[in-house]
């Protein structure tokens, strides 16, 4: 019997899958864990819970430290860098300003954590290990709007930033990879608002680029299908992605031109997501179990024939876990049987 | 050139470096205060529309407002003296329940480059606590409220809602942020709305200005 994984894998080498995943039931995320986020005394609230992404608890409103120094902010919508309380302030001084060296990779027990983690995540789930983007740590530490105008007004040190940080996360998936084997390796790296790139094509050909190109070569030496993660009106990088090597892209959100890049590329990039969560009829706050359930069935006719497609949600629950019951039952019931009726 | 087109193209190009050598030096061949900070917000009112237009991106538009703020900085002691330009105070926050502040603070520095002295508020700001903003500024003309998330969007309600009832006047809400529509905003019995921080710029001038002609 095929596994999730297995089918996942179809989708990935651009093959007719046996059905639609359900991106979580099909694919965990997992990694190496090199620093223990530290989490500020009384911070948040007790009463209500939290577990993130990669199965860790928090209070809501809970805040921490991160490997950067970075203070964060936990929500039910995901962890946001605490407003206003930024660790660097000029780009030219970041090795003073924020933690650095950065923790040390070669003291890190990989196998005991991959056993660890395998152990609880099992081997029927695909795994994609995920590494934050520079540009993103960039903007995490200083806030965007200093980021974006180091950009511009200090583009060196930018660069000096970037290239030790991707060196970084290079270093630490070579390392990882022979004991967590990820068949994925995920780019976070979130370059747009709902409207618009935060800034030009050209100056992310310029200054981010040249580290995404860098990480994405030695995810595919190593043998991984490397993915994009960026929120967000994006479509015109993704001749870039493509042309780097990547495959697939989430969460693929309905402000761009799905259908354009569907018809265009067909099963060789992949598209994971296509449901609208903030104006759709199932995504709109409050929507009822019949819409969202119908929702999720009109996206999954649109992008799911031929293959080349992966259903998510996209997160954003609001705290509204009942809908994405709905979203991810419907996709499990619907996704199932959709290639055996078409 | 004359020295206050200068001041002007190195605003609209975001030589921040620049700016308060070349504003001094508009000043000393004689240029009044007011005249270089109308050219400097003409040129931001330029820089705008050309965000707005897709012609430019954020940074530009932040390494802009950054040029002009240093020229500002130059001017305040002489502006002090030459009566107020300022088209008045905008309080502008992030509705409670939202944290996200990207996008209040890119209207924020566009709103304060067009002329308006900003009280920001934050994040997660409640409704009693924009009220008892405005009363602490009763000359305040303009009042911005943002909201990034759909479910936050109840929030933004809300607080109009609670302002509008409170029987304060003399100012105009404005709202915006990424779920919010023009139809929303009219929903919701906002005054204005702007889809994007140059939009809000040229939004905020129009209704205080109208507003004040009648």
């Amino acid at each position: 019997m095929t596994t999730e994984r297995e089918n996942y894998l179809k989708i990935l080498r651009g093959e007719q899958p046996e059905w639609v995943p359900n991106y979580f039931d099909a694919c965990a995320w997992g990694g190496p864990i090199i620093y223990q986020n530290i989490k500020i005394p009384g911070s948040g609230n007790p009463d209500k819970k939290i577990i993130d992404n990669m199965g860790f608890e928090y209070n809501d409103r809970e805040r921490y430290t991160d490997w950067l120094g970075i203070e964060w902010t936990q929500t039910v919508d995901g962890a946001i860098p605490t407003p206003g309380k930024f660790t660097m302030t000029d780009i030219t001084k970041w090795r003073e300003q924020i933690l650095y060296p950065f923790p040390d990779l070669d003291k890190i027990d990989y196998k005991t954590q991959a056993d660890n983690y395998y152990a609880a995540v099992g081997h029927e789930r695909a795994v994609a290990a995920l590494a934050y983007g520079p540009f993103m740590d960039l903007i995490d530490s200083m806030g965007i709007e200093e980021g974006l105008c180091a950009m511009l007004e200090e583009p060196e040190a930018v660069h000096d930033f970037f290239k030790e940080i991707t060196d970084y996360e290079e270093k630490k998936l070579r390392l990882m990879y022979p004991y967590f084997k990820p068949d994925v390796y995920m780019i976070v790296e979130d370059v747009s608002s709902a409207k618009d790139m935060f800034f030009s094509p050209e100056l992310y050909d310029e200054i981010v680029a040249p580290y995404h190109r860098q990480l994405t070569k030695a995810a595919l030496e190593l043998g991984c299908f490397v993915e994009m993660h960026c929120c967000g009106k994006c479509d015109m990088l993704i001749d870039r992605w493509i042309d780097m090597g990547m495959t697939i892209w989430n969460p693929a959100q309905v402000m761009n031109d799905l259908d354009g890049i569907k018809t265009k590329y067909g099963n060789k990039f992949i598209l994971n997501g296509c449901w609208d969560n903030t104006y759709g009829k199932g995504g709109v706050t409050g929507a009822p179990e019949k819409d969202v359930r119908e929702s999720v069935r009109e996206s999954i006719d649109k992008f799911a024939l031929g293959g080349g497609f992966i259903f998510w949600d996209c997160g954003l629950t609001g705290g509204d876990v009942q809908k994405y019951e709905w979203t991810a039952d419907e996709a499990r019931k619907y996704g199932k049987t959709f290639y055996k009726k078409k | 050139m004359s020295k206050i087109n200068e001041v002007t193209a190195a605003v609209e190009a975001g030589k921040s470096k620049l700016v308060a050598g070349l504003v001094q030096e508009a000043s000393n061949e004689g240029a009044s205060a007011n005249e270089i900070l109308q050219a400097m917000i003409g040129a931001m009112n330029v820089v705008g529309s050309k965000f707005s237009s897709g012609e430019i991106f954020v940074p530009e538009m932040l390494v802009a407002a950054k040029a002009m703020q240093k020229g500002v900085e130059v001017l305040k002691p002489l502006l002090a003296g030459a009566g107020s330009v300022s088209l008045g105070k905008c309080i502008i926050g992030t509705v409670e329940g939202d944290l996200h502040d990207i996008g209040k603070n890119l209207v924020s520095m566009m709103i304060g480059s067009v002329g308006f002295d900003m009280i920001d508020l934050g994040v997660d700001v409640s409704k009693e606590k924009f009220i008892d903003a405005i009363k602490e500024n009763p000359d305040v003309k303009l009042v911005a409220c943002s909201a990034l998330l759909t479910t936050t969007m109840p929030s933004l309600k809300e607080t109009v809602t609670a302002i509008k009832t409170s029987g304060l006047k003399g100012f105009k809400i404005i709202v915006g942020g990424a779920p919010v529509t023009e139809i929303f905003a009219k929903e919701i019995g906002a005054d204005g709305y702007a889809g994007d921080a140059g939009t809000a710029a040229m939004k905020a001038k129009e209704i205080v200005q109208i507003s004040a002609a009648i």
